[in-house]
């Protein structure tokens, strides 16, 4: 049989029972509380970025598209790229404070991200509340990267262009410097015969004949490096980083996970009542209070009467209740007053000594 | 603590009881209290508490031995001197006095006389407004007769002697040599005399004056008052006859068909 002061303990604290049963599940639903988020994404064709392990390199897992991740990694992770992309999507204005550029820099830190998807290819990924900022994000990625290869195409270019110019302009001074020692030669030796066996003459010669081909080699380099650096950073970039699907601002949210929808409530569900049977059992085992007349069981004592909870009318509305039951105890000797009006004395004036 | 009676004894009390219950008519299924209503036949008359508590209390008297100074198992006592007590203050003992008192003295047309033999709190006096009158500190100090400290009430055959006024030790009061003399007065002219007695664990008068009593009624707070409480007054009152037990402030927070549906033991 079950002991009622073990179901009188559930009753009595019953509100605060209840309130890890409601609190717990309600706590975790706040925290793993998941807005609908859009995604978008984007993937591009990639080669080896420049400056990066070689094409052919020893390593086969690290492949091009690899190589680009971690390319664009290590730019999401400078402010200044972030921040551009941020202006790009129109997260932020460019002449924003300090504080608001930070902020809108952070928000793109957590909303792209950047996965393999195969040997060449890149998707470049951006999750927002809404899809059209989601599509705007991953649209200003791509941009932003592209400008960047682009610019790091251009400049690598120009490097060559400056490189062949210099080594054109030495070998062009070298030309001339051996063209001057051969006719300073014929002029010293003015009899020489120049189809002859003068070995001092050919060897000369044959020099100049030599600086003149290099100058012509490194001037046809020259003219590529400048031909591929006037042909447009776009032909440049496209070597490196070309986009294959433009982003598109997704249709419908994302999808909330299975253990996050159900699974965490439950979870907590469970814990709070747990922890509501718990706090009943060790209420009730340490409740030693005399309720009933098992509570004295063993003392050999009969129980004459239950004398009920005499509480004032006006105290039952809220008394009822368990948060309130605090009040009717506070009505001062509420009981004793009850049982004054029903004795046959109740006023002084009814008495005589 | 088993506390047996002779067969020749409990006959004779059953008889008295019977005699009283046809007095009285008294019924289990009396009404139920209505809390608020100041109507005071109404509500002693359908005091539901009162009336099984009393019916209990005669019982347990019927059920109970010699003792010292009590019962000797060869006559019945003319009156009953009934101690009312508690562990603790708060917890009903004064309340319960004045309604055994009460319903006494209304169901059974016997003659009641309640005494207040607390001498730190005089409740009694208190509730009826008899604050500074000469009591039972008076009578047991000498200084009054006990018909001159006994406060009667025209319309019901019940009177009421209050704490008194002598401003003395308590515990000289209750040790006084004329109390047992005194008591015996009482109970001389009236058929039960309720004496409210102090909190058991707060005075030590109570075990004193309880072994004067032919019976003692301990009252605890439901929900208040614990077991380990109630096992210290019972020994402190180890030489008293205790009656038995009352329940006070009883309330149940289950519902009623949760009630009915478990079977719950009351």
């Amino acid at each position: 049989m079950i002991p009622r002061k073990l179901v009188e303990t559930a009753f009595r604290r019953l509100w605060v029972a209840l309130l890890p049963v409601l609190a717990v599940p309600a706590l975790v639903l706040l925290l793993v509380h998941h807005t609908s988020l859009y995604e978008s994404t984007g993937t591009a064709w990639v080669s080896r970025p420049p400056n990066t392990t070689p094409a052919g390199s020893l390593d086969p897992a690290n492949t091009p598209a690899k190589a680009q991740v971690q390319v664009i990694a290590d730019l999401l992770a400078t402010g200044s790229f972030r921040e551009s992309v941020a202006i790009e999507a129109g997260l932020t204005g460019g002449d924003a404070p300090r504080g608001e550029l930070d902020a809108a820099a952070d928000a793109v830190a957590k909303a792209v991200a950047v996965v393999v998807v195969g040997p060449n290819l890149v998707a470049i990924k951006a999750s927002a509340a809404t899809g059209e900022q989601a599509q705007k994000l991953a649209a200003a990625m791509l941009a932003r990267y592209q400008a960047r290869a682009a610019a790091d195409n251009t400049r690598e270019l120009q490097t060559v262009v400056d490189y062949f110019t210099k080594q054109a302009g030495l070998a062009q001074d070298e030309l001339a410097k051996t063209r001057a020692s051969l006719a300073a030669y014929l002029k010293a030796h003015p009899g020489v015969d120049k189809a002859g066996t003068d070995t001092d003459y050919l060897a000369i010669q044959a020099r100049a004949d030599a600086q003149a081909k290099t100058v012509d080699k490194l001037s046809q380099s020259l003219q590529d490096a400048q031909l591929q650096a006037a042909a447009g950073s776009a032909t440049a970039r496209d070597t490196t980083f070309e986009v294959q699907d433009q982003p598109r601002v997704p249709s419908a949210a994302l999808g909330v996970p299975a253990s996050k929808r159900l699974g965490y409530p439950a979870a907590g569900l469970f814990l709070g009542i747990v922890i509501a049977v718990v706090y009943l059992y060790l209420a009730y085992r340490a409740d030693h209070s005399i309720r009933s007349k098992d509570d004295l069981a063993g003392l050999g004592l009969p129980v004459l009467g239950y004398v009920p909870n005499l509480r004032p009318r006006e105290a039952r509305l809220l008394g009822g209740y368990t948060p309130f039951r605090w009040i009717a105890p506070l009505r001062k000797d509420y009981g004793r007053k009850v049982a004054a009006s029903i004795s046959p004395i109740p006023e002084e004036k009814r008495l005589a000594s | 603590m088993s506390r047996g009676v002779d067969s020749g004894t409990r006959a004779e009390l059953q008889e008295a009881i019977r005699e009283i219950e046809g007095m009285a008519g008294l019924t289990e299924a009396t009404p139920r209290l209505r809390v608020g209503r100041p109507s005071a036949a109404v509500a002693a008359q359908q005091s539901p508490f009162a009336a099984r508590g009393f019916k209990s209390v005669r019982g347990g008297v019927a059920d109970a031995g010699p003792r010292p100074g009590g019962f000797d198992g060869e006559s019945l006592p003319r009156a009953l001197a009934i101690g009312i007590t508690s562990p603790n203050y708060k917890d009903g003992k004064t309340t319960m006095a004045i309604s055994l008192a009460s319903c006494l003295a209304h169901d059974f047309s016997a003659q009641v006389m309640l005494v207040d033999a607390d001498f730190q709190t005089h409740s009694v006096g208190n509730e009826y407004g008899l604050q500074g009158r000469p009591g039972l500190s008076d009578v047991l100090d000498g200084t009054a007769t006990l018909p001159a400290v006994v406060n009667r009430f025209r319309q019901a055959p019940m009177t009421v002697v209050t704490a008194g006024s002598v401003a003395g030790d308590p515990a000289r009061l209750a040790r006084s040599e004329r109390l047992p003399s005194v008591i015996d007065q009482m109970k001389d002219s009236n058929g039960f005399v309720v004496m409210d007695l102090p909190a058991t664990l707060k005075s030590m008068n109570a075990p004193v004056i309880a072994n004067r009593c032919d019976g003692v009624i301990v009252v605890v707070r439901a929900g208040k008052t614990t077991r380990r409480d109630l096992e210290r007054v019972l020994e402190l009152l180890q030489d008293a006859n205790i009656i038995g037990v009352v329940i006070n402030r009883q309330h149940s927070n289950v519902p009623g068909w949760i009630d009915r549906l478990l079977a719950l033991p009351r």
